[in-house]
């Protein structure tokens, strides 16, 4: 743009490249300042990370730097009350004032017991999470942190299956080369997501293509709006359609990539009557059998002739079939008709589509790419948190994994790929190299997980220990992804019959909004607020804040702070064959009025309480620094100087931060090698859980004598149908199905507060409003523009403005993202929208057995206002 | 001389606004005043239903009811077929906004600020005199971006800096920008190919804009 009234006097006028932050996408931004002013946001150009492309969102950022609504100054609580609705009477107080007490508080903590600390985080700023947050979270000593919203929303079964499958935090369909793809409640290139701008391209460009895509969804609006064939289905019951296709394509099509199977799954492994693997007695391997010599022999034998898929064999003695039989077997039971009957998909429907998906994979072709032979499957079928947010996550997200491995395209071109698995390195130096690798069974270990130093998802056997030692669950359901815990109303019962041995008395908090992110805030109120000190790094006084906190510290915004983005590496960066991209977030103006970075205040933090130097000690670890940049923890260090350890180690002594700063982001060209990894490497990937059988066991031994109900059956090695509590209603009143979905506006519970974003939202027809299917809402005398009451069967109630539509499913109820805020301190989004999650149960029971996933649907009946 | 049109493929667009808000943060486009909107609604009968998305703005009509109707000479049509308003010859007698059949002109009673009651941010303040309270402001295709860059011997729709925001910005690559007048132009091939259509060709206006049905 021309700034006509101002050119005589210009002094500056500067386009800064940098990496967005209003949602966890991370996209390559600029920012064009003029006089010290930001006045636009655009994308950036030159990167793969969104080809200078950025959304609403990204657009609308600047409105989060200049809302007058920020927290500026660092505010203390003097009205001891805490609760919903309460006037905290805030007092404002000086950086020194709001340092000692914060200080103070975490020193006496930490000298009684460090685990009584609570760390909870937004999951909008993974990296500043991860490389912000961990050190200080490792140094202090505590083990618990609580990303609220990441049990509800994030992809609590997905990232475990697709770290599993694809050394990956998610699978995409490479749309480059996809003919077919398969969504189940997924957005991916369709409203948000990980590499969300790179999707959203690719996407669009597949379909203009000719690309076909179905969409299975309660609603037909963002992916469903924009996909060749809307499929409405009842939320949760996906799995059950997805085995009904599977057993369609298997045993009635006969079509598999038996050489996949055979050579990149335990598809071949011999499983006895105990359901474990058959090993080798001398070296513990697993079995398989070779029908050319037909004997069993190691499943890494180099001489093995032709592997077994199906029959009944001997093997050290006992009676056993090949894996890959017992799922033939099991898959049987799935009919169409039955599925047809509890997700409302037609069964002539299901058989279909498994034929088109099927043939679309063109299972045995081929196809060049840079001179290179590749397996070729343009078919893939992907799921998020739409169709894994229920009871059954882990199961369904079995399933479509299995609908992928089935037809062998997993990274392979056209097929479900991870966010990038493989690196071979930055030819410029440096160490920012991982790649998948197998463990003893030949199954499959990611190179690069989350934090270095994570357990990443794989077939190995977690420990189970109890006494439970943290808040969250995770030694005694170590597939979670995320502790629900903190937030749900039978903790304390829990923690009482797991023996923890102390509870929560200090909670730092960036940035998350958990009494809204969460399901019910009665569990989060409930826990909370005996908490007797929570300080609070935030933009706004949000509702958390207002309820909660002790102490409100004024953060800086995406647009004042200087962050590694692409420290985690297992998504966000260019997936394809789009070049890799390595951005940095820094600073576009410095922080105005007395805004201060978490981090550094989390530094300060350390250096006060003595804990600086295993602060350090843990960022050398995490951060990948390596000789001659690791940090000396006996000195004192910037978080400029770990930053600028951390790309030289990536990248290399020239690619320092200043470079970093000066360029944005650094981008080189990928290798076929990187991208369609499959066939390179040797790693097989689980058709049969064998580990999900003992674990379950042992998490039974140590969990079942404590009283805890726990769906055991979900321990199983094959995927199953799992109905889930909204399923299982009596209630015929409450005859819909609540469920929210992602607004391709909305991350979070901070971008309704953007003032053009609520512009947009409320032109857009459904945003604020609570959709029902048309002819439903007239059998009950309802119409458009109706305020009506949703009553759950559990009697939590959320009112809001009805919107007709005949896109979305008869018995479903639909409500976009996390609305209807109530804090005065976020005055645009206040009393917008309706506060879906309000309606979500947050307890044992409506939380998944393996994952600890909180059921995100729920049975309601409806009626107007006014008769309440 | 070329006349610029824009293609929207309503097959690709995704319903974002993010040519909506790039517009109005590139124009300092204050609450409720919009130069670039998304309709959004849906045809058919349960399942059998089908989204629909209209991104709509001025349509840069060859034979604009605007120009015509505007008795002082305010709204004129360039030789590249852009309408744009002198602000300082508009007397706010909104003439125009009757005569567009597309109802695309706004006129604006005065600059409210976003964040009521507390004041212009730096960002609004910056962006004060842009717009004159008590005229009629539409879509002027980002007639600044464009000059600027012809200037500097960039091509529209081809080069970031010479070409409208809302076409840059556009997350689905749904938009295409250039010369309808060339019809070795990507928008001129895309028309032919995708049999693009103006909006209303009844209105007997010849916009400047069309759509790819999907």
């Amino acid at each position: 743009m021309k700034v006509k009234n101002r050119e005589p006097v210009l002094k500056e006028d500067v386009w800064i490249p940098s990496a967005c932050g209003m949602c966890y996408g991370d996209c390559a931004i600029l920012a064009h300042r003029v006089d010290g002013t930001v006045i636009k946001i655009e994308g950036d150009p030159k990167s793969s990370q969104g080809y200078g492309k950025i959304c609403a969102k990204g657009v609308a950022g600047l409105q989060n730097l200049y809302d007058p609504n920020r927290v500026n100054v660092p505010l203390k609580r003097t009205n001891p009350e805490k609760g919903i609705g309460v006037d905290p009477k805030w007092e404002e107080i000086s950086w020194d004032e709001a340092m000692d007490i914060l200080v103070e508080k975490l020193d006496k903590i930490r000298k009684d017991d460090p685990r009584k600390l609570l760390i909870q985080a937004t999951t909008i700023h993974g990296t500043h999470l991860a490389y912000g947050l961990f050190p200080f979270i490792a140094a202090f000593g505590t083990p618990n942190y609580w990303v609220s919203g990441g049990g509800v929303h994030c992809g609590a079964g997905a990232h475990l299956l697709a770290g599993m499958n694809h050394a990956s935090w998610d699978m995409v369909p490479d749309w480059d080369y996809c003919n077919y793809a398969i969504t189940f409640g997924a957005s991916h290139g369709h409203a948000a997501g990980h590499s969300a701008l790179l999707s959203a391209q690719l996407a669009a460009d597949a379909r203009a293509r000719g690309m076909k895509l179905v969409a299975f969804d309660p609603m037909a609006n963002f992916v469903g709006g924009k996909a060749t064939e809307w499929v409405p289905i009842i939320p949760g019951t996906d799995s059950i359609v997805i085995l009904a296709m599977v057993n369609h394509i298997l045993n009635e099509l006969n079509i598999c990539d038996e050489p996949f199977i055979k050579t990149k799954t335990n598809g071949p492994y011999l499983v006895g009557a105990d359901g474990l693997f058959v090993r080798d007695e001398a070296t513990g391997k697993p079995l398989i059998w070779d029908q050319g010599d037909d004997r069993t022999k190691c499943f890494d034998d180099p001489g093995i002739g032709d592997f077994a898929l199906s029959g009944e064999f001997s093997a050290n003695g006992v009676g056993c079939k090949p894996a890959f039989q017992l799922l033939k077997d099991q898959l049987r039971k799935f009919s169409p008709e039955e599925a047809a009957e509890i997700s409302t998909v037609p069964a002539s429907t299901i058989r279909r589509i498994a034929e088109e998906y099927a043939e679309a994979a063109r299972v045995g072709s081929t196809i060049m790419i840079k001179g290179k032979e590749l397996p070729y499957r343009p078919a893939a079928a992907v799921i998020f948190r739409g169709a894994q947010g229920h009871t059954n996550v882990v199961h369904t997200c079995m399933c479509v994994t299995l609908l992928n491995q089935i037809v062998g395209n997993l990274d392979v071109v056209g097929g479900a790929i991870g966010w990038p698995a493989r690196c071979l390195g930055y030819p410029g130096g440096g160490n920012f190299r991982f790649e998948p690798y197998p463990d003893e069974d030949g199954m499959l270990v990611p190179g690069r997980w989350f934090v270095r130093g994570m357990h990443a998802p794989s077939c190995q056997l977690p420990e189970i220990k109890v006494p439970i030692e943290e808040i969250g669950l995770r030694t005694v359901f170590p597939l979670q992804n995320q502790p629900t815990t903190p937030g749900n109303l039978d903790s304390e019962e829990i923690w009482e019959k797991l023996e923890l041995p102390y509870r929560i008395e200090a909670v730092v908090n960036y940035g998350c909004n958990s009494i809204m992110s969460y399901a019910t805030p009665e569990g989060v109120l409930k826990n909370f607020k005996k908490i007797p000190f929570v300080a609070s790094f935030d933009l706004f006084v949000t509702e958390f804040a207002e309820s909660f906190a002790d102490l409100v510290l004024p953060d800086t915004s995406y647009l004042e702070q200087l962050t590694l983005e692409g420290v985690v590496p297992i998504y966000n960066l260019p997936y394809g064959m789009h070049d890799w991209a390595w951005h940095l977030r820094q600073p576009v103006v410095k922080p105005s009025h007395q805004r201060r970075q978490c981090v550094e205040v989390l530094m300060e933090a350390a250096r006060r309480l003595g804990i600086f130097e295993q602060y350090i000690e843990t960022a050398d670890h995490i951060f990948f620094l390596e000789d001659p940049y690791l940090l000396d923890p006996k000195e004192d260090h910037t978080w400029e100087e770990i930053c600028d350890a951390h790309v030289k180690s990536q990248f290399g002594p020239e690619k320092d931060l200043n470079w970093f700063k000066e360029h944005g982001g650094l981008t080189w060209p990928k290798q076929v090698e990187e991208v369609y990894w499959r066939p390179f490497l040797d790693v097989r990937v689980p058709i049969y859980h064998e580990m999900f059988l003992k674990l379950g066991k042992m998490c039974r031994e140590a969990i079942e004598p404590r009283g805890l109900e726990v769906e055991w059956a979900q321990y199983a090695p094959l995927p199953d149908w799992f109905p889930c509590p909204p399923h299982k209603e009596r209630s015929m009143d409450h005859d819909l199905y609540a469920f929210s979905y992602r607004d391709i506006l909305h991350t979070g519970t901070w971008t309704m507060q953007l003032p053009y974003i609520d512009e947009a939202s409320r032109m857009n027809p459904y945003t604020y409003n609570i959709t029902m299917n048309a002819d439903t809402a007239e059998e009950k005398d309802l119409k458009d523009g109706d305020i009506i009451i949703v009553e759950s069967s559990a009697g939590r109630k959320i009112e809001g403005r009805l919107k007709c539509m005949q896109g979305i499913h008869p018995k479903c109820l639909g409500i976009a993202a996390c609305s209807g805020h109530w804090s005065k301190g976020m005055p645009i989004a206040r009393g917008k929208g309706s506060h879906f999650n309000m309606l979500l149960e947050a307890d044992q029971e409506h939380t998944d057995s393996m994952v600890q996933g909180i059921e995100t649907s729920a049975r309601v009946r409806v009626y107007k206002a006014q008769e309440d | 001389m070329a006349r610029w049109g824009l293609v929207i493929d309503t097959l690709k667009c995704l319903g974002c606004y993010s040519c909506m808000i790039s517009c109005k943060e590139e124009h300092f486009l204050p609450p409720n005043v919009f130069w670039s909107r998304v309709l959004i609604s849906e045809e058919g009968k349960f399942p059998k239903v089908r989204k629909l998305i209209f991104p709509v703005q001025c349509n840069q009509c060859d034979d604009p009811a605007c120009v015509e109707a505007c008795p002082t000479g305010a709204t004129s049509e360039r030789d590249d077929g852009i309408v744009t308003i002198d602000y300082d010859q508009c007397v706010g007698c909104r003439y125009c906004l009757i005569a567009c059949p597309y109802q695309q002109r706004t006129f604006i009673p005065r600059i409210d600020e976003y964040y009521p009651d507390q004041g212009l941010t730096e960002y609004e303040e910056f962006g004060q005199g842009m717009l004159q309270k008590g005229t009629v402001v539409k879509c002027n295709f980002c007639v600044e971006r464009l000059d600027a860059g012809l200037e500097k011997g960039l091509v529209p729709g081809r080069d970031r800096e010479a070409t409208p925001a809302c076409v840059i910005i556009c997350p689905a690559n749904a938009r295409y920008f250039g010369d309808l007048d060339d019809p070795e132009s990507e928008v001129s091939r895309l028309i032919a190919e995708k049999k693009a259509i103006q909006l209303h060709p009844e209105f007997g206006t010849d916009p400047s804009i069309y759509y790819i049905p999907h």
